[in-house]
């Protein structure tokens, strides 16, 4: 063999399989790699380096997801029950059957229809791993990544909007305790802000929604997620591989960056990291190809489409001729240097290229449009009924599979967790000085303005923006969520909000996943969004899943997201996780990062003209809060800035919600209110504040009206209970407000005044005072 | 024959260096105190056939730089400022460059050279009341990312 190496597996001990596997960054275990064995040795002989390498990336957990597909054995409290995490998800969608839910699970992205001619496509991904080694690279290729996943979608969609939410290590921390190799989180922040600031406003892309999170539990690993937005025709949601058609690569050249990224994101983050794990991004390059792309979708010219993502053209291709076969020419590839071995160049995570099938009649027309607009197009080779990936160098096999192996072989793992409930108990923390204590929240880090952030990204681009991430007066106030109008000749919108709390899961991660997507929902519905028509997505990031504790939080949580995701009828339409999100010291000692789930939603608007936002529209107004307050303080910002860690975590109570925000819906639709905010991090009083900073008004608020559980201020003021939001109604509709929640719970707590500051009462008694220029100081004191 | 040159371009002085100055706060964040100034400047190191000053001169005056804002610099080898720490960044071998390849583009489209091949770097100049060892530190802190550059570090006593 000339171009490729044979690996020794056939005559190799257990113990030499293993080695093999670690040196080589496969991040196989034995049974994989014993199964690898099984199959060659029935061929009667020894695997080639790039067949091998092929293989791991196929069965990487990046690429498979082997723990969502596998079978767990959970325990809880001594209760036992077997599950598949990936079925429990799907069984919401399943169950709920919506029939404007047209692409689930298994295409790049969900898709869900806006009418009967446009559909509405979304993802949300992850690049922690490449974030952590290289902030601007690995952040910049992370949104280029999740572009592509909407361009690839179905025969393709136009991005309309990237979402973005972090979460990194506190910017003080101190530079002694960081090990070698490690970043300091100041400057992974500085460099992740940049990377997707630079990618999305290059590539004309607004970036609108997102949050960003500070805890000790990310100093190791960071994490960075990016969304992607996408329209396109109805009619071009299924795309299908062809036999005999041509196979081919478009896009950017490939060269040697990004080699092992899928199996390597299946590892820890260990201290010696090979460079060519590095990946680099080039907007421009992308731009090119997503202009050229839809021209040609727009024509028809080719039947199926792919991103070359994680573990490249042997992914992409491996997926596409699943079910068919395929052969490849690798020395056709247009590499970026000469000297890359076959396996390097089929393995290669080279960013901006993405692969067609084409049928033969149109092979010519496509060639010519890609040279027209000066994109790279060349035919590596077709997909032939052979069953078989069957990959050329020259004249040589460099590899030659079963695609059934490659895609079924996988041997099934199994795993065995436990969780503990613990008792949650009540805290009863009493606060010494109000005033200073509502200042400290708003100007916690998780609470207060991003805007330096999010000022840096562009969020107007493209004209489809309605609702901007900061709104009201000179554009203080934010926004619970982003609306756009997506089309010029319709005023038919769509809403995209996001739930993360990684604080509640310390408690119980069950009712975490319940929080999130509450939040996320209740984000979408005090936008305007119609709450029958939200879909939802997952992001799990977890950390050490080998570790059992770990994996039952896990699990735990995803049961909390089928419970929930069911009771409030939302139907997940795609999700993706990150696992192994630890950090393994010089001593061995494991840290893993707190269990994280994003829950990112996407709803429609019918009409884009009756939405209403989150700022105080004029004094003299009614303020209404809806739903009731529980003693529920556990996990809060309140408890988390005096360093208290028990408490109970707030439930979710979804009949109430649903059917509150039912109404709010239609009450935001008839012009009743006119501003709304939810009630989440930092409870009641932050979401006041909130408010009076984008109105630049004041208000008077008795807090003994506040319908709640228990009379304690701290409660009131602070409690995160979900199912609540802050309305504002016109003297005038009072009476049609009253009338429309008469069956719901809700009190009328105070009224929008001219004077620039906050009075609470208690019983009207006057308990404190605050300026709006303290709140503002408070609120706006982030400097990065 | 192959031969190379380097275009240096960096702000006129009555500018304000942006970045220079968002380098200094960071370093002032890990506590090293007595830096005075910083300078960033971006370079283009061009490689290739028929390479000389003059060309290079013209690739920096009509492609490179903004003429109200900029100025340039083309040169082999330069001899140290004085009383500044020069740190040179580089990309390692085998790392994307796209800015690097869109120049190279840029410089054959507009037809002054048919083929030649650019990297870009960073230089930074330090001045302040430093040590050596303080400035090895900030480069692993702020400049650099062992994992994907290479960097020089220049002084005049």
């Amino acid at each position: 063999m000339k171009y490729s190496r044979e690996i020794e597996i056939l005559n190799v001990d257990d113990k030499k399989l293993i080695e093999l596997s670690e040196k080589n960054l496969l991040s196989l275990n034995l049974d994989e790699m014993k199964k690898i064995k099984e199959y060659f040795s029935l061929l009667g002989r020894n695997p080639t380096d790039c067949e091998i390498e092929c293989i791991a990336q196929t069965w990487s957990e990046h690429c498979y997801h082997k723990t969502f597909k596998a079978e767990i054995e959970y325990y809880e409290n001594g209760n036992k029950e077997n599950l598949i995490l990936l079925k429990k998800i799907m069984e919401v969608t399943e169950n709920l059957n919506y029939d404007w839910c047209i692409s689930v699970f298994k295409d790049n992205a969900g898709v869900i229809k806006i009418d009967d001619k446009w559909a509405v496509a979304f993802k949300v991904e992850t690049h922690n791993h490449p974030s952590a080694l290289e902030p601007y690279g690995g952040a910049g290729t992370g949104i280029g990544g999740v572009i592509r996943d909407i361009l690839g979608v179905g025969l393709g969609a136009k991005p309309i909007l990237n979402t973005d939410v972090f979460c990194f290590g506190p910017l003080d921390y101190p530079y002694e305790k960081l090990p070698k190799g490690i970043l300091h989180p100041r400057r992974i922040f500085r460099g992740v802000v940049s990377g997707v600031r630079d990618y999305g406003n290059r590539m004309g892309i607004p970036t609108g929604n997102g949050a960003i999170i500070f805890d000790e539990g990310y100093v190791f690993n960071c994490l960075v997620y990016c969304g992607t937005v996408g329209i396109m025709p109805v009619d071009k949601v299924k795309k299908e591989v062809k036999e005999g058609d041509y196979i081919v690569l478009v896009g950017g050249r490939t060269g040697r960056d990004g080699i092992h990224g899928a199996t390597f994101s299946s590892a820890s983050l260990k201290e010696d990291i090979p460079t060519s794990v590095v990946q680099i991004g080039n907007p421009i390059v992308e731009k090119k190809l997503l202009d050229v792309l839809l021209v040609a979708r727009d024509l028809n010219l080719y039947n199926s489409i792919t991103d070359c993502g994680a573990g490249g053209l042997s992914s992409a291709i491996g997926e596409m001729g699943k079910d068919i076969g395929a052969v490849v020419y690798l020395e056709k590839v247009p590499l970026k240097y000469e000297g890359l071995l076959p396996w390097e160049i089929f393995l290669s995570e080279s960013q901006e290229r993405m692969v067609l099938s084409v049928s033969e009649e149109n092979v010519e027309n496509l060639i010519s449009l890609f040279n027209s607009e000066d994109v790279e197009c060349s035919v590596i080779g077709r997909f032939l009924k052979t069953k078989k990936l069957k990959v050329y160098y020259k004249d040589e096999i460099v590899c030659d599979i079963d695609m059934d192996f490659l895609h079924k072989g996988i041997p099934e793992r199994k795993f065995k967790c436990f969780f503990e409930k613990k008792e949650e108990k009540n805290f009863n923390y009493k606060s010494e000085n109000i005033k200073e204590d509502v200042l400290r929240v708003l100007s916690e880090l998780v609470i207060s303005s991003k805007e330096e952030v999010i000022h840096q990204y562009d969020h107007e681009v493209g004209g489809r923006t309605i609702l901007k991430p900061f709104c009201g007066y000179e554009g203080k106030g934010v926004s619970d969520g982003i609306v756009l109008k997506p089309f010029y000749d319709s005023f038919k919108g769509i809403v995209i909000g996001c739930g993360i709390n990684p604080f509640y899961g310390d408690i119980d991660p069950y009712y975490m996943a319940g929080l999130c997507i509450e939040e996320c929902i209740r984000n979408i519905v005090s936008c305007g969004g119609d709450p029958e028509r939200i879909a939802i997505l997952d992001n799990f990031c977890w950390g050490n899943i080998n570790d059992e504790k770990e994996l039952g939080k896990l699990v735990r949580c995803v049961k909390g997201c089928s419970d929930f995701a069911l009771k409030y009828k939302v139907p997940f339409i795609s999700g993706k996780d990150s696992l192994n999100n630890y950090f393994r010291t010089k001593d061995g000692e494991i840290i893993s990062i707190p269990g994280t789930l994003l829950i990112s939603g996407i709803g429609i608007i019918e009409d884009v003209r009756k939405i209403t936002s989150t700022d105080f529209k004029k004094e003299g107004n009614i303020i209404f809060i809806l739903g009731k307050t529980f003693n529920e303080l556990g996990g809060s910002q309140f408890y988390r800035i005096n360093n208290i860690k028990e408490g109970i975590v707030p439930k979710p109570r979804p009949e109430k919600a649903l059917s509150l925000m039912r109404k709010l819906h239609s009450g935001i639709k008839n012009g009743i209110i006119k501003s709304c905010h939810d009630c989440s991090d930092g409870g009641l009083i932050t979401t006041i504040c909130e408010m009076m900073i984008g109105g630049n008004l004041g208000c008077k608020i008795n807090f003994s009206d506040v319908l709640s559980e228990v009379e304690e201020i701290e409660v009131i003021l602070f409690s995160e209970s979900p199912g609540r939001f802050v309305v504002e109604i016109e003297k005038e509709k009072v009476d049609e407000f009253e009338e429309l929640f008469k069956d719901e719970e809700y009190s009328k707590i105070g009224e929008v005044i001219e004077d620039k500051k906050i009075i609470g009462f208690w019983n009207d008694k006057k308990i404190f005072e605050i300026t709006l220029y303290e709140i503002e100081k408070a609120w706006r004191s982030l400097r990065f | 024959m192959n031969d190379f040159y380097i275009i240096e371009i960096f702000k006129v002085k009555k500018n304000f260096d942006v970045f220079g100055e968002e380098i200094k706060k960071s370093i002032e964040e890990l506590g090293i105190k007595g830096v005075k100034e910083v300078r960033v400047s971006n370079l283009y190191k061009i490689e290739g056939e028929k390479i000389n000053r003059k060309i290079c001169e013209k690739i920096a005056e009509e492609l490179f730089i903004d003429n109200v804002s900029e100025d340039f610099d083309v040169y082999k080898r330069k001899r140290g400022k004085r009383n500044f720490f020069e740190i040179e960044v580089y990309f390692k071998e085998g790392v994307a460059d796209p800015v690097g390849d869109t120049a190279k583009r840029v410089i054959v489209e507009s037809g002054i050279l048919k083929d030649v091949s650019v990297k870009t770097g960073k230089k930074y100049y330090i001045k302040g009341k430093i040590r050596l060892k303080e400035i090895e530190e900030i480069c692993e802190k702020i400049l650099v990312n062992n994992l994907i550059h290479n960097y020089f570090i220049k002084w005049k006593k």
